[in-house]
């Protein structure tokens, strides 16, 4: 079997074990500083490494004569090499920080390459950053063999204060884990509500208020925003019981902006094109609920599965003012 | 000035053929409820002609909480009263535009003495 290629996702360079154990020599540390190179622009290159710190050190060397910075942290030895991870670019620095927390995270992290999972860099917050795992055709049945590693990494993730989300995208679409690690005093805004019942609904927009209004967004945003997450949370009471408001001060293309997302585990919503259209008005408000939000946010999305539940996610952009 | 029913937070003010109902903070659904039920008793009890709801204080009004005023200003028109909103804020007001609630449309205006000027106080 032809071992795998070293993997480029956007902003990552992966090297897989396997293919390091086998295959590592001059010419595959040729392609890598290449890549480096090419990537030049990318926020973040990373290397998982099992290989000599020879190596290491020469593509640490290449990223800083890039002025990408890089730092080497390793971890855990298995048998006679050592784990060792290689960090570039912005987030250099929290591998120095906080090397053993990151060291933690990471091993886990990387254990889910070794089960053909990619790895990539997405949703940089200041002061934090974040890894994403993909896997490509992966469908939601697949989530039950991970449920192991998405503990284990839940366990790490909780125990220093980063957080974790695994969800499916679409029936088919690829498994998306994310992990986000604050630094020291530069936690990243999130803020998880719990919504159940009609104080969950005033607790919602009240923090949906607070959070906006500290992150700096003008008073018709705030306004925008707080209105959306009480149409979102008073979905979730009639229609699931109770569900989860996550807010969350994040980057999207570049940009800074604040996310808001509202699951449940309740009957989902069948016909969600009706919803959306106004063809369907529900008994228990004007039927526009949703409609309205997706009228306020500059982002909209919904996943819905019949019998499992309701995922709606929006976004507004903190314009410069 | 007499305060005859009280509800919750939501006060409602009597004053001669006048019942005014300040809202200070976003009132949470059962509240909004129990007020549409409230102020028709009110109504009736006091033989008011005319209601004022008075929104300057809410920093948000939702979908639900616009169909609930949509149902007073309406429930109230049965019954011969007639009834205004004031005091809609600048940021509230674009934001219910900008949600196209197109069956907000109860008479509202600009503050309480304008809405006592058209009601003819």
């Amino acid at each position: 079997m032809t071992p795998p290629e070293p993997t480029v996702k956007g902003t990552v360079i992966l090297a897989r074990q396997n293919y390091v154990q086998q295959c590592w020599g001059a010419e595959v540390l040729w392609e890598v500083k290449r890549q480096i190179e090419k990537e030049y622009d990318a926020p973040a290159i990373l290397a998982a490494t099992w290989y000599p710190r020879a190596v290491l050190s020469t593509l640490e060397n290449s990223a800083r004569q890039l002025g990408k910075g890089a730092a080497t942290f390793s971890k855990r030895k298995m048998g006679s090499s050592e784990a060792r991870y290689l960090l570039t670019g912005p987030y250099a620095h929290l591998a120095k920080s906080a090397p053993d927390k990151m060291a933690a995270s990471m091993q886990v992290l990387f254990s889910c390459i070794y089960r053909d999972l990619a790895l990539s860099c997405e949703g940089l917050v200041p002061g934090a950053c974040a890894f994403v795992l993909r896997g490509e055709g992966l469908i939601a049945a697949d989530l039950e063999c991970y449920e192991g590693f998405f503990e284990e990494a839940l366990t790490i993730a909780k125990a220093q204060q980063v957080s974790m989300v695994a969800k499916v995208d679409g029936a088919a679409g690829p498994l998306t884990l994310s992990v986000r690690w604050a630094t020291e005093g530069k936690a990243c805004g999130r803020e998880v509500v719990n919504v159940n019942g009609e104080f969950g609904i005033m607790d919602s927009r009240g923090r949906a208020m607070e959070v906006s209004k500290q992150m700096g967004f003008g008073p018709v945003d705030v306004v925008n925003i707080t209105t959306c997450v009480s149409e979102l949370a008073r979905n979730i009471v009639y229609y699931a019981g109770e569900g989860i408001i996550t807010l969350e001060d994040t980057v999207r293309q570049g940009q800074r902006c604040l996310t808001v997302k509202a699951e449940d585990r309740g009957p989902g919503i069948s016909n969600i094109d009706d919803v959306l259209s106004g063809k369907y008005r529900s008994t228990k408000g004007m039927g526009m609920g949703l409609k309205a939000v997706r009228k306020l946010a500059d982002e909209f999305n919904v996943v819905s599965y019949p019998g499992e539940g309701t995922t709606v996610e929006v976004c507004k952009y903190l314009k410069r003012r | 000035m007499q305060r005859d029913f009280a509800l919750g937070v939501i006060p409602i003010i009597r004053m001669k053929g006048l019942l005014l109902v300040p809202i200070q903070t976003p009132p949470s659904d059962s509240q909004a409820r129990q007020l549409l039920e409230d102020l028709l008793d009110a109504v009736i009890a006091t033989g008011s002609k005319k209601l004022v709801l008075d929104v300057s204080a809410l920093d948000m009004i939702d979908s639900y909480l616009t169909r609930i005023f949509y149902d007073i200003v309406n429930a109230a028109g049965k019954l011969g009263v007639k009834a205004a909103i004031v005091g809609i804020r600048p940021a509230v007001a674009i934001t219910l535009v900008q949600m196209g609630v197109e069956s907000f449309s109860v008479d509202t205006f600009l503050n309480l003495d304008a809405a006592l000027e058209k009601l003819g106080a």
